[in-house]
């Protein structure tokens, strides 16, 4: 029989392990002066560098919580989180949401399915997404309708659709790219108009992607946070550093109260996950980030409003991504019965 | 060698059914405290039922366990009607920690297992009148005399001290060297000729502290806490546990809060889909505030500040949807019942007091864990 607390311990020793791993990944691919050329295009490329990706999944990253008779890593959702903080913290520019979107959906679908597609997703060979088609028809084997936003959609070789209660593989799709205030994702709807699809399965759970979302933006939050406290211990004004003062340090301390609690719930829903965790993880987590970038910007003072500064960022991407899966009120309102 | 989960949710499901009845069914107007109040017609019931409970626990071997297992065991608890272990709790969760850490041997042998079992309570003899947030400036004088020293001051903000058999007091013993380095941590024997203890009412109309007023208290040196003039240290020690018993089990806050609050709005058919926002929002920060405390890589230090920090978010939204919810009836008795609600409104103030103020907990988290520059003291 396993002991609990030192399979814990070895947990956390593999969690910490991986932790290294992406943090060296992103600040050897990913340092914010090359997060920031997904910024300063039109938008109408993939938004993110389709080698790199391949060599993140080569890493064996890509399909961590996926069984390894499909080419995953057979690990667990808890492990894909820690990946989906460090990628966050980052503001890795990489389809990692979408993958892992596409790849937990389509873990629920016919064993025929999950063995023809999730092979080449995990080995990031190629790349898919889910989309959620509340306003889509399903009628005699044929999608009509456009979707929600969803990330990647306009680049993925594989789009899966959530609607009318199952999960379908559309023969084709138009892609509709749209503006979002946060360059370092891309999001697009798709359009059918009587196009066939295949259902392939219900519609999927949507708790493992919230969680991993939730992770993400716990991880942003704690960049924004140490980009305020490494600024506050820099900058002086009255003679002093602005941290000297309680007004900024107090902040800061407040800042990490949100940081840490995000983290921790994102954790918490990611070892124990169920409906209830995930929604409550990722309005947390939203509303954790985006308070921490706003005030990461105040901070900074007039610097934190500028393009060059990198502030703005976090804010952008907090606010793309806390409405991205659901609204924060309904996640709310949805724990009390 | 070791229990499986299973076998130790098995062993301990039958020992609380050998000993505890289950748990009676909530009603909507059971209190909903936050401050535990000194009430001495039920006092001494309660103090000897928690006694025998936490020497149950002890000799059990359900009275000191590791984080899953604790959670394990509060989980299935909960199903139990079990004793008030709250008079024991300073002597558990904040002197036994400090003895275990900075006491000799000696005192160990002499007071660790008393403790542990609930034999012996005890309080905490910290703050001043004039020492609250700054605490190392306490005043209260310990003077050598041969092999013991005499003890004359004034501290406050006792829990339990009422009924306590020992006092952690945070004493000076040099007043000429600077005032962190001149403090000693003493054990008090609170029966001892000169200690007078005195309940404090406070705004609730209650009283949940004492004052302790110390004449000419002979301790013997074997009772000292750690060094001579290392007082300081042992008094963090004593500190941060205090922290991680308040925040880390949440303990303060009742149990079933949002579940109850929701009741409330249901009956009064006011549990609207903003209502249910706001109480899932308290929902969340509960749930967070009880799981920093078992984040991997967090210092447990800043966990326990962080924690509290949280409780303390959530108790104001707490008080905000209870006077939405409860509105008049929180504010006067109108015969309902529900004004119960008035005792967890009046206790909220002191939580972000208590355990060192949530101004204090944001100075130790900038300074201590974000490496802000140090407040002047």
């Amino acid at each position: 029989m396993t002991d609990t607390a030192s399979s814990t311990a070895e947990q956390d020793a593999v969690r910490a392990e991986l932790r290294g791993l992406v943090r060296a990944f992103c600040a050897d691919h990913l340092p914010l002066p090359q997060v920031r050329r997904a910024i300063e295009t039109d938008g109408t490329d993939t938004g993110y560098d389709p080698a790199l990706w391949r060599r993140f999944a080569g890493l064996g990253l890509a399909g961590l919580a996926v069984p390894e008779e499909y080419g995953g890593a057979g690990q667990s959702l808890a492990e894909a989180a820690v990946v989906a903080e460090e990628l966050g913290r980052a503001l890795a520019p990489l389809p990692y949401l979408s993958t892992v979107l596409a790849t937990s959906a389509l873990l629920a679908a016919d064993a025929g399915v999950r063995a023809e597609h999730l092979p080449g997703i995990v080995e990031g060979e190629r790349t898919a997404t889910l989309a959620q088609g509340d306003g889509v028809r399903v009628e005699g084997g044929r999608l009509t309708g456009t979707t929600g936003p969803a990330p990647d959609a306009a680049s993925a070789d594989l789009v899966l659709v959530v609607a009318d209660g199952g999960l379908y593989v559309p023969e084709a799709a138009e892609r509709r790219p749209l503006t979002s205030i946060d360059g370092t994702r891309r999001i697009a709807a798709l359009a059918f108009d009587g196009t066939p699809a295949r259902r392939i399965g219900d519609a999927p759970d949507p708790g493992p992607a919230m969680i991993v979302l939730a992770a993400e933006m716990a991880g942003g939050a704690r960049a924004a946070l140490d980009m305020a406290v490494a600024y506050a211990k820099v900058r002086e004004q009255f003679g002093r550093p602005i941290g000297a003062n309680q007004a900024i340090k107090h902040l800061c301390a407040e800042l990490l109260v949100d940081v840490e609690a995000a983290a921790a719930l994102a954790a918490w829903a990611a070892r124990e996950p169920s409906a209830r965790a995930a929604g409550m993880a990722l309005a947390y987590c939203g509303d954790a980030y985006a308070h921490v970038a706003a005030e990461c910007i105040q901070i900074h003072g007039g610097i934190g409003f500028t393009w060059e500064h990198d502030a703005h960022l976090y804010y952008k991407r907090a606010h793309a991504s806390r409405f991205l899966l659901a609204a924060p009120d309904a996640l709310y309102t949805a724990l009390i019965p | 060698m070791t229990e499986s989960p299973d076998a130790f949710e098995k062993r301990a499901r039958a020992f609380l059914d050998a000993h505890l009845p289950p748990r009676p069914a909530r009603t909507p107007s059971d209190r909903v405290a936050l401050l535990e109040e000194i009430d001495p017609e039920r006092e001494a019931g309660t103090l000897r039922a928690a006694k025998r409970w936490q020497g149950l626990l002890y000799d059990a071997g359900f009275a000191e366990l590791d984080g899953e297992r604790a959670d394990a065991f509060a989980a299935l608890l909960s199903r139990y009607d079990a004793p008030d272990l709250q008079p024991l709790l300073v002597g558990l969760h904040i002197v036994a920690p400090a003895i275990r850490a900075h006491g000799s041997d000696d005192l160990k042998r002499r007071y660790l297992r008393p403790l542990l079992r609930g034999e012996l309570t005890a309080c905490q003899l910290f703050s001043e009148p004039d020492a609250g947030s700054d605490l190392a400036s306490v005043r209260t004088r310990a003077v050598r005399d041969g092999d013991s020293w005499v003890v004359t001051g004034q501290k406050v903000w006792s829990s339990g001290a009422h009924h306590a058999d020992l006092g952690e007091a945070l004493v000076r013993t040099d007043p000429d060297a600077p005032k962190h380095k001149g403090l000693t941590l003493l054990l008090v024997d609170m029966h001892a000729p000169g200690v007078e203890v005195r309940p404090l009412r406070q705004m609730t109309g209650g009283a949940s502290f004492n004052e302790v007023f110390l004449s000419e208290v002979r301790v013997p040196d074997a009772d000292r806490i750690g060094p001579l003039n290392g007082g300081w240290t042992a008094a963090i020690t004593s500190l941060s546990s205090e922290r991680a018993a308040l925040g880390g089990t949440v303990d303060a806050v009742p149990p079933d809060l949002v579940e109850r609050l929701a009741e409330q709005a249901r009956r009064r058919g006011v549990l609207t889909p903003a209502a249910r926002a706001r109480l899932g929002r308290l929902d969340a920060a509960l749930t967070a505030a009880a799981q920093v405390n078992r984040s991997a890589g967090l210092d447990p230090a800043a966990a326990a500040s962080i924690s509290k920090l949280l409780v303390n978010r959530a108790l104001a939204l707490a008080v905000e949807a209870a006077s939405a919810v409860l509105g008049p009836s929180l504010a006067a008795d109108l015969g309902d019942g529900d004004h119960a609600w008035a005792e967890f409104l009046l206790g909220a103030p002191a939580l972000r007091i208590a355990g060192g103020t949530d101004e204090i907990q944001r100075t130790i988290l900038a300074e201590r864990h974000l490496g802000l520059p140090r407040d002047p003291r």
